[in-house]
């Protein structure tokens, strides 16, 4: 770990080499399971997979960076865990010689209802983020969820009234990003 | 781990976290090739024995 004032960095040395198919997915599966642990720990923020820096010198300048907003950030974050939800479109529903009027009519229902669950969801939620708005899916969305929350959103999440896939809890990861060293 | 799990896992740990730019990173030749390696990734899901 490289420390710089309240905040540290998870490193370890990798070779640039070895990022290549088929050995990604191992090192995937490692970064993952390196946020885990320090996620047991505390309030983390999860840096994009291979995400390499020079030298510890050069982890040491992104930390002091990146300090005020990184420690910001990681405080919001604190006692949060990341809760994903996706519930498909109805695939039951007759689209072969229904009217276009029709159609399109049952495509906004469907929309609708995602709309309304999201709404209710994220009301148990710190933040959340719609990641495909109008795909394949009625509602794909992330929801930052406090811990003393999970129990109602959950509760939320058992409500809903059509096939529904729930994954969590995660970090953070899709809550995470810092503004001060972006692209 | 499911085919399902995986999938989950590459969108949050390949498509999701802090993403940082700036003298003191090394570019891993682009974020092309990470994208084209996630589609083979996705494409390996099948053949890779899934913990």
């Amino acid at each position: 770990m490289v420390a710089h004032g309240t905040i540290a960095l998870v490193v370890a040395d990798v070779n640039p080499a070895d990022f290549t198919e088929p050995e990604m997915l191992t090192l995937v599966r490692r970064h993952h399971d390196v946020v885990l642990d320090a996620f047991r720990h505390g309030a983390v923020l999860p840096m994009r997979f291979a995400t390499m820096v020079t030298d510890d010198a050069a982890a040491r300048q992104l930390l002091r960076t990146c300090h005020e907003e990184a420690s910001a950030t990681l405080s919001a974050l604190a006692g949060h865990r990341e809760w994903g939800v996706r519930i498909r479109r109805s695939s039951t529903a007759p689209t072969k010689g229904i009217s276009g009027t029709d159609y399109l009519a049952l495509r906004r229902r469907q929309r609708g209802g995602g709309d309304q669950v999201h709404q209710r969801l994220a009301h148990h939620a710190s933040r959340s983020s719609v990641r495909q708005p109008g795909a394949e899916f009625g509602l794909d969305a992330v929801y930052l969820v406090p811990e003393s929350g999970e129990a109602g959103f959950l509760a939320e999440v058992d409500r809903i009234d059509e096939p529904v896939q729930t994954t969590g809890p995660w970090p953070p990861y899709s809550f995470s990003e810092l503004r001060t060293m972006a692209p | 781990m499911t085919a399902d799990d995986l999938v989950e896992l590459l969108d949050r740990v390949i498509a999701a976290g802090v993403v940082i730019h700036g003298d003191v990173i090394i570019s891993l030749a682009g974020v092309d090739l990470i994208r084209l390696d996630l589609r083979a990734l996705l494409a390996a899901v099948d053949t890779v024995e899934i913990r």
